[in-house]
């Protein structure tokens, strides 16, 4: 039996920087359908982490030290056009949702679809149609992101990430979580992209989240800790 | 270490300011280069979003900007009439009237109030909006998709700015005309036909041809400039009025030198140009 190849491994004692911060990520493989929680230790935290992660996961930066597989090859080592194409590829949300101010949610969404979906502008709709439902954001779709309160951008956000069925999900923390309706839905929903398609999840938290581990956990998450890179020394 | 003398510190600043400015316009033909290139090279990602960027564009930078563009068109050409007809020596025959109407409108006024006009409007919104979106990462949102942000954010712009400001070009020459005309015929009550008779025989290819040039080097050079400074913010809301300060007046230098080139190539006489030239030795 071969073992499934790796979506995201980690080698080397990775170390994540950006902006002064700096830090040391566990080395880690994996797989499609993997469900993967950074946190860092208990009694440290720092809003700006998960974006430090999510940057260097993605190739945004380089890794100090170590070395980070995505997909199967380093996305600092590929030349601007196969990067490009191996990003179409990737779901990512920021923290903010990352959303495009000037145009609506459903035009929002539909972005990646057009520019790499290759479908018919009826087809196109129909998808962002599908989604919008899914992720509980019909009746918001003709709003800009500047009207959406932060919970549901973040759910905007993720709706945009999976929409062209990524091989992995990269989440700068988990939104709005804890007691909002909307957050449980966006979540729900994409514990079942991962057990439907096989998409893989990462989300890297700023601060430890004892309620959305526990809940990620129970549904098979794995769950590392990263520490300051000068707390490693 | 040795002190410089002030003169030669002075002879390095205007060097290394002239270098600068020949770097900047290299960035920017570079810019522009690779702008278009991403017309062929991103030609499979999704045309159907490209073209309703330019449309989006146009509707921006010219459809909204007619009505202050037909004013201030309709002042000028009536302003330029009341100049030949009272205050230039009162120009008593239509071929006067039809040849200063060319040269002020056509080849002068209406390329450079458009491009004056549409980076006052479009500039600085564009260098404002990209400047904002790196703020909020929204440039590194479309990295991470796979969507190339020259070809997603500068190639539209591109082409919509090409597009509006030869057609607000056009209409201000367009309206200019009428403007000049109305006063025209309302004081010296000058037949149309004869206006525009003199206007089209005092009109050469020469005229149209800078007019060409002016219209399409202004228009992508101030798009590019607006990108460039709003793409050229990296991470605080503060550098954003700089950038479109800084949009603004590099984009009218560069509108005003490119005038001026085109200007002296095409209109002054060769013999002129080579007397001073002659002289300067």
């Amino acid at each position: 039996m071969t073992a499934r190849p790796a979506v995201l491994a980690l080698h080397g004692g990775v170390i994540a920087e950006d902006d002064g911060e700096r830090l040391a990520l566990p080395d880690l493989s994996l797989e499609a359908g993997g469900w993967l929680v950074l946190s860092p230790p208990p009694g440290v935290a720092h809003a700006a982490w998960p974006v430090v992660i999510g940057r260097t996961i993605v190739g945004v930066e380089a890794a100090v030290g170590g070395r980070v597989e995505l997909l199967g090859g380093d996305p600092r080592a590929l030349p601007y056009p196969a990067l490009m194409r191996l990003r179409r590829q990737i779901g990512y949300v920021w923290s903010s949702g990352g959303l495009l101010s000037n145009r609506s949610v459903r035009d929002n969404l539909a972005l990646p679809l057009s520019v790499h979906g290759g479908l018919s502008f009826a087809d196109e709709q129909a998808r962002v149609d599908a989604v919008l439902a899914e992720f509980g954001l019909d009746e918001l779709a003709a709003l800009r992101p500047h009207q959406l309160a932060g919970a549901r951008r973040f759910a905007c956000g993720a709706a945009r990430a999976v929409i062209l069925d990524p091989a992995i999900a990269i989440f700068e923390g988990h939104g709005a979580f804890d007691g909002d309706p909307i957050g449980r839905q966006v979540w729900d929903a994409l514990a079942a992209r991962r057990a439907d398609l096989g998409m893989a999840i990462v989300v890297c938290l700023g601060g430890q989240r004892p309620a959305y581990l526990a809940w990620a956990v129970a549904r098979g998450a794995l769950a590392l800790s990263y520490r300051p890179a000068d707390a490693a020394r | 270490m040795r002190r410089r003398e002030p003169n030669v510190q002075a002879i390095d600043a205007i060097g290394a300011r002239f270098l600068g400015m020949l770097r900047y316009l290299w960035f920017l033909i570079a810019f522009g280069y690779l702008a278009t290139k991403m017309l062929w090279v991103g030609r499979r990602l999704g045309q159907r979003d490209l073209i309703a960027q330019v449309l989006t564009q146009v509707y921006f930078t010219a459809v909204q900007a007619i009505g202050p563009v037909a004013v201030v068109a309709l002042g000028v050409g009536g302003l330029a009439m009341i100049q030949g007809l009272g205050g230039v020596g009162a120009l008593s025959d239509a071929d006067s009237v039809g040849r200063l109407i060319t040269v002020v409108v056509i080849r002068e006024v209406a390329p450079l109030f458009t491009c004056v006009m549409v980076i006052a409007r479009s500039a600085t919104a564009i260098a404002a909006e990209l400047g904002l979106m790196r703020v909020n990462r929204e440039i590194e949102a479309l990295e991470v998709m796979g969507i190339p942000p020259i070809r997603q954010l500068v190639t539209p712009r591109l082409l919509g700015g090409l597009i509006s400001v030869a057609a607000l070009a056009g209409l201000f020459a367009a309206i200019a005309l009428c403007g000049g005309f109305a006063l025209a015929w309302l004081t010296v009550n000058l037949p149309a036909q004869v206006f525009f008779d003199a206007t089209l025989a005092a009109t050469r290819p020469r005229d149209l041809a800078a007019f060409v040039i002016k219209v399409a080097g202004g228009g992508a050079g101030i798009v590019l400039v607006a990108c460039f400074h709003g793409l050229d913010v990296k991470e605080a809301p503060s550098e954003v009025p700089v950038a479109v300060s800084r949009a603004a007046l590099n984009a009218l230098i560069l509108v005003v030198a490119l005038h001026a080139a085109v200007s002296l190539w095409t209109f002054v006489p060769e013999g002129v140009l080579a007397a001073v030239w002659t002289g300067a030795r």
